[in-house]
């Protein structure tokens, strides 16, 4: 099930690791996606900080980690294809090997709720 | 002022009302009352012959040499006629900033014929629509490699000023700034721990750089490495791309550009393909429109400030047209056989002159090849030297200190010129 942030980022538990991905909301408001610069493998994120920025036609946004740990794996097919975070509500950008375990993360119940 | 607002009586009234101002003095209340300056001191104004009599006098305070000898980074070159004719076009000179690509083709496609001869020039792939100056092209240039170390390295034989301001830049964003000694003029490889280190080939003093030796150096401790160049230099010599480097950036007043006591002029900044989202300023880029014809737009604007904000990576939001627009006439009038032209008779001039001056008494005190600018001794008498060639309406190269002159021949120097200079220099060092 996935959980929610309140940056409109999505997080899946699988195989041990959090899978991060973007809301519909979020790929609403953003637009033609043209670009994404992915996080390295290995780096660093903390729960709320930006790990990566997804590029539109109008805009540079910032893609917050929802929890604090390290980046594990990259969604590379995004490199050449950043449109799939707009056709796919399930395309993943990055898996995190969380060292805290995750806070202040919504159903999608509440996070329906809280877009209003 | 009030003459040339076209507000009606009655729209004042309303507006001050809505403000709840009596009058227009009290929008200005914050200022505190001892500095409002009560009457602007100008003269009446005067007629057309006046004014113009005037202003010749000012402009006659300048001193114009004949010869010019000076060049550290400002340089005298021969500028066709037919640049200042095309770029004074109305169409030019006075379109507005082309962020209508309907009605701004023509800018559009200038500049992207500018960045294609930028890369050209460079051997790198991508380029902006110009940067404000050399210098501040540089400091952005050492910001877009900016990692987790946050510091910059850059050796003490560039020109002085983009020291400066690349320090100014780097130090702003809370980064580092490490100055290489270079040795006998030269930067040899060393170790850098640092993101980026910057270099300037030639040099301030005129040498070639070993830019490949530096760049295997730097890249193989994960540094960047970003190479000040001269535009008319990069006709003769290996491209930077070539030569390892990942950002090659410098002032382009050479292409084209009046020295004009110093400006205007731009900076160019060209890179390799991975920085391309990371390049600041305009950029212009080539696409088809809805009718599937060839045209031209602004692209990853998404970057620019004013739509980044303060997660910008630069706050440049304009470029300098027209000066890029001059440098791509230039270009496009003398051509690659005439650019090469340009470099090699400014480098056998001032080779020429670098034996002159050798015999006269003022020997280079650098070893290893050079450009157009080298720098030679002066007995001491470096302050008397040049002196001497301001009373024969020669303009001597800058004086480093007192034994020491920094030379500079371009193709506007001939060879009476330079005889004299030499002949000038064996008279105050007999």
């Amino acid at each position: 099930m996935k959980k929610y942030t309140k940056t409109h980022e999505w997080t899946k538990a699988e195989d041990g690791v959090l899978y991060v991905g973007i809301s519909r909301h979020a790929v609403h408001e953003l637009g033609d996606i043209v670009y994404v610069e992915l996080p390295e493998v290995g780096a660093d994120v903390t729960a709320g900080a930006p790990a990566c920025e997804i590029e539109s036609v109008k805009a540079v946004a910032e893609v917050n980690s929802p929890v604090t740990g390290s980046v594990c794996k990259v969604n590379d097919a995004l490199e050449g294809s950043p449109e799939l975070l707009v056709g796919d509500p399930d395309a993943w950008i990055f898996a995190v090997q969380p060292s805290e375990a995750a806070e202040g993360l919504m159903t999608e119940e509440e996070y329906l709720a809280y877009l209003g | 002022m009030a003459d040339y607002i076209s507000l009606t009586e009655r729209e004042r009234s309303e507006m001050l009302a809505a403000l709840g101002a009596g009058d227009e003095g009290q929008l200005f209340s914050d200022i505190p009352h001892e500095l409002l300056r009560r009457k602007v001191g100008l003269s009446k104004g005067r007629t057309q012959k006046e004014t113009e009599s005037l202003i010749s006098a000012f402009a006659a305070r300048n001193k114009v040499y004949k010869s010019v000898f000076a060049g550290a980074g400002c340089y005298r070159h021969y500028i066709p006629a037919a640049v200042s004719s095309i770029v004074s076009r109305e169409e030019f000179l006075t379109a507005y900033t082309p962020y209508q690509p309907e009605i701004s083709q023509g800018v559009l496609q200038a500049m992207f014929e500018y960045q294609t001869m930028m890369c050209e020039l460079t051997g790198m792939d991508v380029s902006n629509a110009s940067h404000y100056s050399g210098a501040s092209a540089a400091a952005e240039a050492c910001l877009m490699c900016f990692g987790k170390k946050r510091r910059v390295a850059v050796y003490d034989n560039v020109d002085p000023d983009t020291l400066e301001t690349i320090a100014t830049y780097v130090r702003a964003r809370g980064g580092s700034v490490a100055v290489i000694p270079s040795e006998g003029g030269k930067a040899l490889p060393a170790a850098y721990d640092a993101d980026a280190v910057y270099l300037q080939s030639p040099s301030y003093f005129g040498l070639i750089e070993d830019i490949s030796a530096i760049a295997e150096a730097a890249h193989a401790e994960g540094c960047r490495v970003v190479v000040g160049c001269n535009p008319v230099a990069l006709a003769l010599f290996r491209t930077p791309a070539e030569c390892g480097a990942d950002i090659a950036v410098g002032d382009g007043q050479p292409l084209g550009l009046p020295m004009s006591f110093g400006g205007p002029s731009f900076g160019f900044i060209t890179a390799k393909q991975e920085f391309m989202r990371k390049l600041p300023g305009r950029i212009v880029g080539e696409t088809t429109d809805a009718e599937g014809r060839r045209a031209y737009v602004l692209t990853l604007q998404a970057r620019e400030q004013h739509i980044r904000r303060e997660k910008a990576a630069s706050n440049i939001c304009s470029n300098q047209a027209h000066c890029a627009l001059t440098a791509a006439v230039y270009l496009s009038l003398v051509g690659a056989a005439g650019l090469k032209a340009v470099a090699e008779t400014s480098a056998a001039n001032a080779h020429y002159l670098a034996d002159k001056l050798a015999a006269a008494g003022a020997p280079r005190v650098h070893e290893g090849e050079f450009f157009h600018e080298f720098v030679t001794s002066a007995g001491g008498k470096a302050a008397e030297i040049a002196f001497a060639l301001d009373r024969a309406d020669i303009l001597c190269g800058p004086v480093l200190s007192r034994d020491s002159i920094l030379w500079c021949c371009t193709e506007m120097n001939d060879k009476a010129d330079m005889d004299r200079v030499a002949e000038i220099v064996r008279e105050v060092l007999a």
